[in-house]
């Protein structure tokens, strides 16, 4: 909402955002200087705040292993996959519910509430088993299955609230002027429902980015895990202690593509797309 | 805001939120170590004499601990969606609001609040849903310097009983409990929820 502030307001405003900026970026920060010191460095009685004297020593020991680009590979697919998958069923699921009076439409919305509060390690089991039938363990494509499964209550859930605040009367407008019905949905409600599909993406990437325990379960190749996976194996395969400067290290590397991830779809984010739409 | 601000802080939320969880928890113990922690140092340097002091042995500090990092791995997810939520606010009504004389108290009850309440809801049942079995930032804080038995929570005390003790009965009987207590907690939102269906 870009509207008109006083000034004050508009300071006062900044002063907080950059404040909660300052204690959201703390442990960031600190996770990537540490990535750049030598071991000695990384827990002393003077904390270190600027590595200048840094060393890429860290970085090098992560990729010296070669599996971090096979994970990385893996995560990247599956979680592209994923996004895509959950954002266009939860697209179409969304505008079911929000649109259409249908038999079991109540059931279906307490049934995405429900299946919230079920504990995810309860499932594990039964995916194993299932995926384990439709042979796609240490697959791409079974690890997606579950992860769509995963995250698509949610975000099914947060684009209905999205549609409802679309106005119906666009889409009889451009119903009236000759589009389908379906061409109205993904012409006209679609491009509106930007923010939601940002949020709701961006949701789904961090989800299936940093998702370990089923990753564990399902991928049991080693040459098929992914990041998160990676990383602890990596953390624990050291003999003579844990490599912290490592761990910040390919800890820094996996962060970067949510960054552009959300850098890429960051600008869809804006408001006002419906504002004067519809006049009364 | 002004637009650098906001585009900062949204980086900086992701930034926190899109840190892989074992770094996280490992930044947070580093930096509420006991020897050589930041949070200590600073405090030092500041002139209290926190050489050497403990957060997680009391229980009190360690659930302020805890919670800290809880609301740290949580806001940037909150804030995401309901800023989403936001932009959905039509800027034409706030106007019309305004002009027929609303005050700004007035318009963010009457028209602000109601246009996000689905989102707003929705994110509220789904934080006390994952808040009530937090379980790897208590267990990750425990293993760091924790009294177990002072600082279980209801998702490392099923841990504890179950994966640990071996008594199964116990900790499933525990588990049930948890779910009766989300049930109960999510019921009167779900009970509203039915209610604007009928419609």
């Amino acid at each position: 909402m870009p509207r008109r502030t006083s000034r004050p307001v508009r300071v006062a405003a900044d002063v907080v955002g950059l404040l909660v900026l300052l204690v959201c970026l703390l442990p960031f920060y600190w996770m990537v200087t540490r990535s750049f010191l030598p071991r000695n460095q990384i827990r002393s009685p003077e904390p270190t705040w600027l590595p200048l004297d840094g060393t890429f020593a860290n970085y090098d020991r992560v990729f010296s292993g070669g599996t971090f680009g096979d994970a990385l590979m893996t995560s990247l697919s599956v979680t592209l996959l994923t996004v895509a998958v959950a954002l266009l069923f939860a697209f179409l699921a969304a505008l079911a519910v929000s649109r259409f009076r249908f038999r079991g439409r109540k059931s279906f919305v307490l049934t995405l509430l429900v299946i919230q509060m079920i504990p995810a390690e309860g499932l594990f089991i039964s995916q194993y088993k299932m995926l384990e039938g439709m042979s796609l363990l240490n697959s791409v494509l079974g690890l997606t299955l579950v992860y769509v499964a995963a995250v698509l209550p949610f975000t099914v859930w947060t684009l209905r609230g999205f549609v409802d605040g679309v106005p119906r009367e666009l889409e009889e407008a451009a119903m009236m002027d000759g589009c389908s019905r379906m061409q109205a949905f993904f012409r006209v409600t679609l491009p509106l429902l930007a923010p939601g599909l940002v949020a709701t993406g961006v949701f789904g990437f961090i989800q299936a980015w940093n998702e370990f325990t089923l990753a564990l379960v399902v991928m049991t190749d080693p040459a098929k895990e992914t990041l998160p996976v990676w990383l602890i194996s990596f953390s624990e395969s050291r003999s003579r202690g844990v490599d912290w400067g490592a761990i910040m290290a390919s800890s820094t590397l996996i962060t970067i593509p949510v960054i552009v991830f959300f850098l890429l779809v960051q600008r869809r984010m804006v408001a006002g797309l419906t504002a004067g739409a519809v006049k009364g | 805001m002004s637009r650098w601000v906001r585009v900062a802080t949204q980086c900086g939320l992701l930034l926190a939120w899109a840190m892989p969880v074992v770094a996280a928890l490992t930044v947070w113990q580093f930096l509420f170590d006991t020897e050589y922690g930041v949070v200590n140092w600073l405090l030092t340097e500041l002139g209290g004499d926190f050489r050497g002091h403990s957060w997680l042995q009391e229980p009190l500090s360690f659930f302020a601990v805890a919670t800290m990092v809880v609301v740290w791995m949580s806001v940037p997810f909150v804030a995401f969606t309901l800023y989403a939520g936001l932009t959905q606010v039509p800027d034409d009504v706030l106007e019309a609001a305004e002009i027929d004389g609303a005050s700004a108290r007035q318009r963010f009850a009457h028209v602000v609040l109601p246009t996000i309440r689905p989102v707003l809801l929705v994110v509220l049942l789904l934080q006390v849903i994952w808040d009530l079995r937090v379980f790897t930032q208590i267990y990750a804080l425990q293993k760091a310097g924790g009294i177990t038995r002072d600082t279980n929570l209801l998702g490392t005390y099923i841990y504890t009983l179950g994966i640990k003790g071996g008594d199964f009965g116990t900790a499933a009987a525990a588990a049930m409990f948890m779910l009766a207590l989300t049930v109960v907690l999510t019921a009167p939102y779900v009970r509203m929820m039915l209610k604007t269906e009928e419609d």
